[in-house]
């Protein structure tokens, strides 16, 4: 009896503690960031129904209404319309999408080039890694906006674009990153048996490697995605992102410039957008960082 | 075990092997100031069935002697066959084959398993890579070989942080066995693990030669592990072979002045039993300037003049048991004045 009744309270115990593990995984998840990220996620997913009008819908006659709750506003924009009667709140709602279009994209094309320079510049080193290090430098050297001002301006402007120039500026940080990963992976004793098999070096990288430095790339791709708004914001800031009338926050942000003085709104609000968006997901970041290694932990 | 006879055909030759790693100097014109000599003629061979253990210091040069044979490393000099055939100089199918037909087992089963894969896939890929295995065949295989080693089938779509440090080198062993292998390298296979498993896992390994007619090339600095094992015994130092025989011989009857040292460094069976205790003091010259002459003179006990500068021969000294010292007149070589050779040891 006495036994069955120890067994029983080790049982709930051990469960007790798993359901803590569990907890305490998430427990210093970043709450409030969370639930700012999903709102935006939301947002670009559902905008057709959250946004009470259509983005490029305006009505001059209602132009620069303020925000609801200050004297002269009206509860059927909530924060107000710009100075072609658009309610800056569909508009923001509507941006959210091309926000995250653009991060997720970009992040992929950056992630996926610096990955397979990575991969290549560590794991044969020598030559391959000189000259892909050499790039790396260069890259980085290079002011980002600058660059992306001038590739811009060349090529088309839309928001295939600004994926394009986003992803291909930024995949330096990955390859470098991935690279350190990879020299000390390729030394481990798993990757030297796949060695000892005759295993081509494209399977030892993908097979063996690749999966062992994944979580690197996560994280490096979180802390990216809030820079990538950034930059996304600042080429739309200066005309040449997502060309008008489409809506995104920068371009509302550098529309709303000419009427800070009359209609604060209008820049105000996007730019609040963006700050909270940025925000959150480096502590989102910081947060998975910690979370899948370990050994970046109190820095 | 079985002591193969000598007039068989060996499994694996290896004939006056070198491996010299260049040391390079130099900001802009980057030239090699010199050579590590890791390995330095060293020739033994493996009989089918038999297990050759090589025994020396740690950066004695014996994994890279692993290396070599595994074909990781190119060689500097020398020819390595296998069933007669030269392996430096395979490509295609038979050197496919030939991967596939020697196996490895490290040292620390926490590294030599990838965590990001499942058992089945770790145990699965030798027969993968080298040969073209239809998926099921692989599969049957994998249960096959982790029945062989002990562990349970159903573990193959587990990973490896699933398993304790003695379960892991199971599947380390089974990965090795997984595309039918005639020759496995054992690189200190059991250094890594606790006294208690370590038997068990010494014991498998004898029962797997037993049963599928494996030949072994043990690497270890444990010689309890390498007696127990072996047939053939290698004393290595600063990449070279001082001392071969058969393992009852080495360790009953240690002919070269560091193999001695050796053995009376390892731990005793009976520790109240007075011992000849040898002392060597120093450490392992660099390989990078090895000694004149002997390159084990300025540590030996019994070092005369001759082994300053004539460096002593791997020969035979008494039925079959070869030596490199200049206390045994074979180890001169000819043309040399045997003068000094004689003396005590």
């Amino acid at each position: 009896m006495r036994t069955l009744a120890d067994t029983g309270t080790t049982t709930r115990l051990v469960r007790a503690r798993q359901v803590g593990g569990l907890w305490r995984l998430f427990r210093k998840a970043p709450l409030i960031p969370a639930v700012i990220l999903l709102a935006v996620v939301i947002s670009a997913v559902f905008a057709r129904f959250l946004a009470p009008e259509a983005p490029t819908f305006g009505n001059l006659s209602d132009a620069f209404i303020p925000p609801a709750w200050v004297e002269g506003g009206s509860s059927a924009h909530l924060l107000g319309t710009d100075s072609l009667g658009r309610d800056v709140y569909s508009r923001i709602v509507y941006g959210a999408r091309v926000s995250l279009i653009v991060s997720i994209f970009a992040i992929f094309i950056a992630g996926s080039i610096g990955t397979v320079m990575g991969l290549a510049s560590g794991y044969f080193g020598g030559r391959v890694d000189g000259v892909i290090m050499r790039l790396v430098d260069i890259a980085l050297a290079l002011p980002t906006i600058l660059m992306a001002l001038v590739l811009v301006a060349v090529l088309q402007p839309g928001v295939a674009t600004v994926i394009i120039v986003i992803g291909c500026l930024n995949w330096a940080n990955y390859a470098r990153q991935i690279r350190g990963e990879v020299l000390s992976v390729k030394e481990r004793d798993f990757v030297i048996l796949a060695r000892s098999i005759g295993s081509s070096p494209a399977r030892i990288m993908s097979r063996h490697i690749l999966p062992n430095v994944f979580n690197t790339i996560i994280v490096l791709a979180t802390l990216q995605v809030g820079s990538v708004i950034l930059l996304e914001a600042t080429l739309s800031f200066l005309g040449l992102g997502v060309p008008p009338p489409e809506p995104s926050w920068g371009q509302m942000v550098a529309e709303g410039r000419g009427f800070i003085v009359v209609a604060w709104w209008m820049a105000l609000f996007p730019g609040v957008a963006i700050m909270l968006t940025v925000l959150s997901m480096n502590l989102m970041g910081d947060w998975l960082r910690d979370l899948l290694d370990p050994r970046l932990r109190q820095i | 075990m079985t002591t193969a006879a000598g007039n068989q055909q060996p499994l694996l030759d290896v004939q006056h092997v070198r491996k010299y790693f260049p040391v390079n100097k130099g900001v802009l014109f980057r030239r090699p100031v010199g050579y590590i000599k890791a390995v330095d003629d060293v020739a033994f061979s493996i009989a089918p069935g038999e297990t050759f253990g090589l025994v020396g210091e740690s950066g004695c040069g014996k994994s890279t002697l692993a290396k070599l044979i595994l074909l990781l490393e190119p060689l500097t000099d020398g020819e390595i066959t296998f069933e007669g055939q030269a392996v430096t100089r395979l490509s295609g199918d038979p050197l496919r084959k030939y991967r596939g037909t020697v196996g490895a087992v490290l040292q620390d089963p926490f590294s030599s398993l990838s965590p990001r894969m499942r058992v089945r896939e770790i145990v699965g890929d030798p027969l993968t890579v080298t040969t073209d295995t239809p998926k099921r065949q692989i599969d049957e295989r994998v249960a096959e070989v982790l029945d062989q080693v002990g562990l349970n089938p159903a573990s193959a779509s587990n990973y490896p942080h699933e398993f304790s440090g003695g379960q892991r080198q199971r599947i380390a062993i089974a990965r090795a066995l997984s595309a039918f292998p005639r020759l496995v390298i054992l690189d200190e296979p059991v250094s890594a693990l606790d006294a208690s498993i370590r038997a068990q896992i010494i014991n498998l390994l004898k029962a797997l030669q037993q049963d599928l007619g494996l030949s072994y090339l043990l690497i270890a600095h444990d010689l309890g592990t390498v007696r127990f094992l072996s047939d053939q015994v290698g004393v290595m130092y600063l990449g070279q072979l001082v001392e071969k025989s058969t393992s009852r011989q080495v360790f009953t009857n240690p002919l070269h002045p560091y193999t001695r040292a050796l053995l009376s460094a390892a731990l005793p069976v009976r520790p109240d039993v007075q011992r000849e205790e040898v002392v060597i003091s120093g450490e392992v010259p660099s390989p990078l300037d090895p000694p004149s002459g002997c390159r084990f003179f300025p540590r030996c006990p019994a070092a005369m003049p001759i082994c300053e500068t004539v460096q002593p021969l791997l020969a035979p000294a008494e039925d079959g048991h070869e030596v490199a010292c200049h206390l045994y007149p074979t180890s001169v070589p000819q043309g040399t004045t045997a003068a000094g050779s004689r003396g005590g040891g």
